[in-house]
C-alpha cells in the first residue's frame, strides 16, 4: 500500500494533498472555536432565539424541499415523456430562473407586492384593496423553490434520458399501465436524481443570506451574521454554525438512508424515448404550467426589472460600472478555472490510486458547498491573517517596507473562498464525465510511453471535454451570483455586479438595482444558452 | 529468460489475494497464451506487466531490467511493454494516423510517417490512415490497435482477449493474421484466452491458469 | 506544462493588473476615506476639497460593518485616515476597538455642537436624522399623536409597523431610550410596542412608508430621510406615497425626538492625520454641509446651515437631549432586550 503513494507521488496527488491541507486548515482554525467556553451571548441566543431559528429553518427547507422537488421532477418528466407544442425551446428554458439570484428575485417580488407595486396598484384598480404579503417565510419558500428548483430538473432530466432503454423495455411489459410505471420503475431510478436536486437546493437555502435578512425571515444563515455583527460574538456565530452543519449532514445522508442498501443504477445503452403525443386540451394544461413556472421564476422579474432599467439606465452606463463589469468576469474566469483545475487534479488523483489518503483527500475537498458562506468567509479571513503574520518576514525581505496584510487585502482571499466553496459542484460534472469515458483512454495512453501530464492534455481533456465546460458553466454562474463570501472578503473597493446589487437593494434603492442585476443575468442567461445550444462534438466518444 | 515474474502476490482488495505467489517465465520471441477462466487474474497480470497495478510483492523483469521489485518500481510510461486491450481503446477523438502518432512522441516528423507507413503495411491497413476510430469495423480497429502498439517497438506485447468481441466465421481468418503479422514483427508477445483452440493455434507456449482461491 | 502555465500566467497577470488600476494610488499628499455613505455629490465635495486644499482624497465604499471588521483585520497596516459612519452606535463601537484616535479642532468644536461629538473627540457627528412616526393623515389625525411611549395606548393595537428589531437604527433608538428612561421603563415600552405590531417585522423603512398606505398599519416608525428619498425617488408610485403620508416629530413636549448621525472619525493609526482632520473640518463647514446633509436628505448639524425645502416643510424639531456617544454605550444592552421582550 505505501508502494502506491510512492508511486502516485506527482501534479496530481501534490496538488490534492496541498489543497485538501489548505482547506483544512483554514476550516479546523474557525471550528477549533467550539471549544472555547460559550459566552453570554450564546446563553442568550439559546434561551430566546434557538428555538425559532430552529423552527423557521425546518419549516424553509421542508418546504422549499417538497415545492422544489415537485415543480423541476414535473417539468423534467414533462419534458422527457411528452411530445407538445414548443417542448424544445421549454426544454432549455426551464433552466433559466437559474440565472437569477434568489435575493434579486426577492427584492424585485417584494417590491411588486408592496403598495407602490405593480400588483397592489392592479388589485386596487379593479377595486380590491387586497394586499399580499410576501415578505414572509412563505414567500421565502416560493422565491426559493422557483428560482432553484432547475437543479432537480436538470438532475431527473439526465436520469430519465440516461435510463430510457429501461422505461421503454418496462413499458412493453408492463403495457397500458402508465401509474404502474411510474411509481414502480421512473419513481425509483429517478429517486437520487430527485433527492440530489433537492440536496442543492437546500444547500443553497440555507446559504442564502439575501433573501431571509430582506423579508425578515431568522432563519441560521440569518442568525449566523447577525450573531456577528448585531451582537459581536464570532464564536457563538461559530456554533450556530456548527449546528447548520449537523443539519447538512443529516440531509446529505437522508437519501442513503431511505434507499437502504438498494442500489438503483442501471448502466445500459440509451436510446431515444419515445415521446408520447397528447391531445389538445391536455397540451395546453402542459404548456400553462410549464410557462406559469418560467414566468415566476424568471418572466415576470426579468420584465419588471427591464422597466426598471429603463427609468434608471444612466446607473449602468458610468465609468465605474465597467470597471465592475470587467471585475467581476475577471475574478469569476478566475476562480473559475482554478477551480476546475483543481477538481481535475483531484479526480485523476483519486482515479489512479485508492487509499485513505485519498478518500480523505476527496471528503475534505468536497466539503465547501455544505458550509454557509458566511462561515467559509470567517474562517478564511482568520486563516489569511496567520499566514500573513506567518509570511511577513520574508515579504519583508522582498521589500523592505512591505504591508504585513498582503494575501489578506488582496483578491487571493476571495479565490481562496471561491474554490472551496465550488469546488464540489466542478466535482460532480468533471466525475461523472470521467465515470462515462471511464479509465482505458487514460491506461492505453500510459502503456504507449505518455506521460501524465502529456495524457492529461492529450487524451483527457480532449474526451471530457463536455463535462468540463457544464462544469466550467456551472461554477462560473454560481461565482458570478455568490454574495456573503464576495461581501466579506472583497479587497478594498473591489466592487463585483453582485455587491453592487445588494448594495443598491440594502439602500432601498430596487429600481436602481435593476440594471447591474439585470447584467448577471443576461451573462447567465448567454452561458445556458451556450450549453443548451452547443453542437455535440462532432467526433463520436464510444 | 526473457519475461519474468517471480512469486508475486496481488490484491484489489485487502486480505482477498488475487495472484498468490504467482511466477512465470517466457523465452525471447514466443508467443505464449495465458489460459484461464473468467475472473482467474488473466487480465491482472497483464496489468501487472505494463505497470498498470502495483503487487503487494514479488519481481517484474522484462529484458533483464527490473520493472519491479521490493524497492523498484516503473511507471507504465518508462515500461517498455505494448498492450492491446480488449476493446482497444483507440482514442475516439484521434484519427488512425494520430492514434499512432500519439505513441511516438519525440521523434522527427519523417520518422514518425515512416513508421505510421510501417505498420499500417503490417496490419495491412494503409487505407485507413485518415480515418476516425468509429469508422472502422471491430476487426480494423483491432489491427490498429496493434499497430499502435507496435509502433513504439516494445520488448514485449501484452494482448488481452484478442478474439473476444470478434464473431466466430472471422475469428478464425484473424487468427491467422494476428500470428502472421507478429511473426513478422518479431516480438516477445502474451496473449490472453478462455479458449484453448486459440492457445493451441497460435502459441509457442501455453500458460494455464488455475483460481488461486 | 507549458499550457498550464500559460493560463496561469495569463489569468494572474490579467488579476494584477486589474487589481492596480482598479486600486488606490497612494501619492504623497492623500487622504483615504473609509465611507459607508455613496452618493455622487460626496465625490463632488471631494473633487472640491482637492481643488482647494490639493490633497487627494481616495473613497472606500462599504457597509459599515464591512469596514468596521477591515480596519479590524487591517491593524496598523491600514490605509484608512478616516472612518464615515451612518450611526453613532457602529462609531463607538469603532471607538472601543481601539481603532479611532481623539483629535482636536477649534474649528470642529465651532462647527459641530457638543452632544453630536463623541466624549473624547474621536468622532465628529456631520449629518442628523431623526427617527419619527409617519401617519396616513385620512386615518390618523396629529392631535392623537405625541410621544412614542403614548403609542402604546390600546388604541393603537394592530397599528404600528416598523422594521426589524435587529436592525441598527432600531437598536440605536432603543438605546437612547435605555439612555433616558432607564432598564426597566425601556422594556416596559418595547413590550407594549410590540403589542400593537400589526405584522411582524419586516421589509425596509420604505416597506413600513408603504405599508401604511396599503392599510396594513397607520402609523410607522421610520427614519426622516426615507421619506426625503422617496419624494425624490425615480419611481413615480414612491413619490405619491411619500406626498400623501405626513410627518410627525414625537416627545416635543419631554425628552424630545430620538436622532442618529452621519459621523467621521480619525484612524488610530492614520498616516494622514492631518489631512483628515482638514477634510472633516471642510466638511462640517457651511460651504459644506448642506450639499453633504441634502445629499441624503439629512438635516447639517452646523447649527449656522439650514436643511433642505422639503426638510423645512416638516417644520423645526428638538432633538434628545443626550450625547449620542450613549447609543452606542447602551447598543449591546439594546439588543439583549428587544430579543427578550420580543421584537422580532
Ligand atoms: N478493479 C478491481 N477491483 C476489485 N476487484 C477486481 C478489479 N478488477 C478485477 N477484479 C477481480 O479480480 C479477479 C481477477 O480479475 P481479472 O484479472 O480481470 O480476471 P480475468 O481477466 O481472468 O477474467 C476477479 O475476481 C475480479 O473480480
Ligand atoms: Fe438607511
Ligand atoms: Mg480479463
Amino acid at each position: 500500500m505505501i508502494k502506491k503513494h510512492i508511486k502516485s507521488l506527482n501534479l496530481f496527488s501534490i496538488i490534492s494533498i496541498i489543497s485538501a491541507i489548505l482547506i483544512m486548515m483554514a476550516l479546523i482554525n474557525m471550528f477549533s472555536n467550539i471549544l472555547s467556553p460559550p459566552s453570554d451571548t450564546w446563553y442568550h441566543i439559546k434561551n430566546y432565539l434557538l428555538a425559532e431559528y430552529l423552527k423557521n429553518t425546518f419549516i424553509l427547507i421542508f418546504f422549499t424541499g417538497l415545492l422544489s422537488g415537485f415543480l423541476g421532477f414535473m417539468s423534467a418528466y414533462i419534458v422527457t415523456f411528452y411530445e407538445f407544442k414548443g417542448r424544445k425551446l421549454f426544454s432549455w428554458i426551464l433552466i433559466l430562473p437559474l440565472a437569477l439570484p434568489s435575493y434579486i428575485a426577492a427584492f424585485i417580488y417584494s417590491d411588486m407586492f408592496s403598495y407602490t407595486g405593480i400588483f397592489s396598484r392592479t388589485l386596487r384598480s379593479i377595486g380590491i384593496n387586497k394586499y399580499i404579503d410576501i415578505m414572509s417565510i412563505s414567500g421565502a419558500i416560493v422565491i426559493f423553490s422557483f428560482t432553484l428548483y432547475p437543479y432537480v430538473y436538470m438532475l431527473v432530466k439526465s436520469s430519465l434520458s440516461k435510463n430510457s432503454s429501461l422505461f421503454i423495455e418496462n413499458a412493453k411489459l408492463l403495457k397500458a399501465k402508465p401509474l404502474r410505471i411510474f411509481t414502480k420503475i421512473v419513481l425509483p431510478l429517478t429517486r437520487p436524481a430527485l433527492f440530489g436536486g433537492v440536496l442543492l437546493v437546500l444547500l443553497e437555502t440555507l446559504n442564502d443570506y439575501g433573501v431571509v435578512r430582506y423579508f425578515g425571515v431568522r432563519v441560521f444563515s440569518y442568525a449566523i451574521f447577525d450573531s456577528w455583527f448585531r451582537l459581536g460574538d464570532l464564536t457563538s456565530a461559530v456554533r450556530l454554525s456548527a449546528i447548520v452543519l449537523i443539519i447538512v449532514f443529516i440531509l446529505v445522508n437522508l437519501e442513503k438512508i431511505l434507499r437502504g442498501r438498494k442500489k438503483y443504477t442501471a448502466n445500459v445503452k440509451t436510446k431515444p424515448i419515445i415521446k408520447k403525443q397528447v391531445n389538445r386540451y391536455f397540451e395546453i394544461l402542459i404548456i400553462a404550467f410549464l410557462s406559469i413556472i418560467i414566468l415566476v421564476g424568471f418572466g415576470i422579474p426579468v420584465t419588471q426589472m427591464i422597466f426598471n432599467f429603463v427609468r434608471t439606465y444612466q446607473v449602468i452606463f458610468e465609468l465605474e460600472m465597467i470597471y465592475i463589469i470587467i471585475n467581476t468576469v475577471t475574478i469569476s474566469l478566475f476562480a473559475t478555472v482554478l477551480t476546475v483545475f483543481i477538481s481535475v487534479m483531484i479526480i485523476n488523483y483519486s482515479r489512479l490510486s485508492n487509499s485513505k489518503l485519498t478518500r480523505a483527500v476527496l471528503r475534505i475537498t468536497s466539503i465547501g458547498y455544505a458550509i454557509p458562506g458566511a462561515v467559509i468567509a470567517v474562517s478564511v479571513l482568520i486563516f489569511f491573517v496567520d499566514v500573513d503574520n506567518l509570511l511577513y518576514p520574508i515579504y519583508k525581505l522582498i521589500d523592505g517596507d512591505s504591508k504585513k496584510l498582503v494575501l489578506t487585502t488582496s483578491l487571493a482571499m476571495l479565490t481562496f473562498a471561491y474554490v472551496i466553496r465550488f469546488l464540489t459542484i466542478s466535482f460532480n460534472s468533471v466525475e461523472s464525465i470521467y465515470d462515462k469515458v471511464g479509465i482505458k483512454y487514460t491506461e492505453a495512453a500510459y502503456t504507449l510511453k505518455s506521460s501524465k501530464l502529456r495524457t492529461l492534455f492529450k487524451i483527457d481533456i480532449p474526451l471530457i471535454k463536455e463535462g468540463l465546460i457544464a462544469a466550467f458553466i456551472i461554477v462560473f454562474i454560481d461565482v458570478i451570483k455568490e454574495l456573503p463570501l464576495t461581501l466579506i472578503l472583497r479587497p478594498t473597493n473591489y466592487d463585483t455586479i453582485a455587491t453592487r446589487v445588494y448594495t443598491y437593494a440594502n439602500d432601498e434603492m430596487i429600481q436602481e438595482a435593476s440594471g447591474p442585476a439585470l447584467i448577471i443575468i443576461l451573462i447567465c442567461t448567454l452561458m445556458i444558452y451556450y450549453v443548451t445550444h452547443r453542437k455535440r462534438g462532432g467526433k463520436n466518444v464510444r | 529468460m526473457y519475461v519474468k515474474l517471480n512469486n508475486i502476490n496481488f490484491e484489489y482488495v485487502k486480505n482477498n489475494l488475487i495472484l498468490d505467489d504467482f511466477s512465470l517465465e517466457i523465452k525471447k520471441g514466443d508467443i505464449a497464451a495465458l489460459i484461464g477462466n473468467s475472473g482467474s487474474g488473466k487480465s491482472t497480470i497483464l496489468r501487472i506487466l505494463s505497470g498498470l497495478e502495483t503487487p503487494i510483492s514479488g519481481e517484474v523483469i522484462v529484458n533483464d531490467q527490473i520493472l519491479f521489485n521490493t524497492k523498484i518500481s516503473i511507471n507504465p510510461e518508462k515500461r517498455n511493454v505494448g498492450m492491446v486491450f480488449q476493446d482497444y481503446a483507440l482514442f475516439p477523438h484521434l484519427s488512425v494516423k494520430k492514434n499512432i502518432y500519439f505513441g511516438l512522441h519525440g521523434k522527427t516528423k519523417d520518422e514518425k510517417d515512416k513508421i505510421v507507413n510501417d505498420v499500417l503495411e503490417l496490419v495491412n491497413l494503409k487505407h485507413k490512415i485518415n480515418n476516425y476510430p468509429y469508422e472502422l469495423s471491430g476487426g480494423e480497429q483491432q489491427r490498429i490497435a496493434l499497430a499502435r502498439s507496435l509502433a513504439t517497438n516494445p520488448d514485449v506485447l501484452l494482448l488481452d482477449e484478442p478474439f473476444s468481441n470478434l464473431d466466430a466465421n472471422l475469428k478464425k481468418q484473424i487468427r491467422k493474421e494476428l500470428k502472421q503479422i507478429i511473426k513478422k514483427a518479431d516480438i516477445t508477445c502474451i496473449f490472453v484466452t478462455h479458449d484453448i483452440e486459440d492457445a493451441n493455434d497460435i502459441a509457442d507456449e501455453i500458460i494455464n491458469l488455475k483460481k488461486t482461491s | 506544462m507549458k499550457k498550464i502555465l500559460l493560463f496561469l500566467s495569463v489569468f494572474t497577470t490579467m488579476v494584477i493588473l486589474t487589481g492596480c488600476t482598479l486600486g488606490t494610488s497612494e501619492g504623497d499628499n492623500t487622504v483615504t476615506v473609509y465611507s459607508e455613505r455613496h452618493y455622487d455629490t460626496d465625490q463632488l465635495l471631494f473633487d472640491q476639497f482637492e481643488q482647494e486644499t490639493g490633497i487627494k482624497v481616495n473613497v472606500v465604499k462599504a457597509s459599515a460593518d464591512e469596514l468596521i471588521n477591515k480596519l479590524e483585520t487591517e491593524g496598523e497596516d491600514t490605509s484608512a485616515d478616516l472612518l464615515i459612519i451612518s450611526d453613532a452606535g457602529r462609531l463607538h463601537l469603532a471607538k472601543e476597538k481601539d481603532l479611532l484616535q481623539s483629535i482636536s479642532s477649534e474649528t470642529l468644536e465651532d462647527n459641530i455642537p457638543s452632544n453630536y461629538q463623541d466624549a473624547d473627540n474621536q468622532w465628529f457627528g456631520l449629518t442628523k436624522r431623526a427617527r419619527v412616526l409617519v401617519y396616513h393623515p385620512d386615518r390618523v389625525s396629529v392631535d392623537e399623536l405625541s410621544t412614542y411611549e403614548s403609542l402604546l395606548d390600546s388604541k393603537w393595537a394592530n397599528r404600528i409597523v416598523v422594521r426589524s428589531g435587529s436592525n441598527i437604527y432600531n437598536q440605536s433608538l432603543i438605546a437612547s431610550f435605555i439612555a433616558i428612561n432607564g432598564e426597566e421603563e425601556t422594556r416596559t415600552f418595547i413590550n407594549g410596542l410590540v403589542n400593537n405590531f400589526s405584522r411582524d417585522p419586516e421589509g425596509n423603512d420604505r416597506d413600513q412608508a408603504k405599508a401604511v398606505m396599503a392599510g396594513i398599519a397607520d402609523i410607522a416608525i421610520m427614519n426622516t430621510y426615507y421619506m426625503g428619498k422617496m419624494a425624490n425617488s425615480s419611481d413615480p408610485y414612491e413619490v405619491e406615497v411619500a406626498n400623501k403620508l405626513k410627518v410627525f416629530f414625537p416627545n416635543q413636549e419631554t425628552t424630545g425626538t430620538h436622532i442618529n448621525i452621519s459621523a467621521a472619525g480619525v484612524t488610530k493609526h492614520s498616516e494622514n492625520k492631518e489631512n483628515a482632520i482638514k477634510l472633516i473640518e471642510f466638511l462640517s463647514s457651511i460651504e459644506a454641509q448642506s450639499t453633504f446633509a441634502n445629499a441624503n436628505y439629512e438635516y447639517p448639524v452646523n447649527p449656522n446651515v439650514e436643511p433642505a425645502d422639503l426638510l423645512k416643510s416638516w417644520g423645526d424639531f428638538i432633538a434628545q437631549d443626550i450625547n449620542l456617544t450613549q447609543l452606542g454605550v447602551y447598543s449591546s444592552q439594546a439588543a439583549i432586550i428587544m430579543d427578550e421582550e420580543g421584537w422580532k
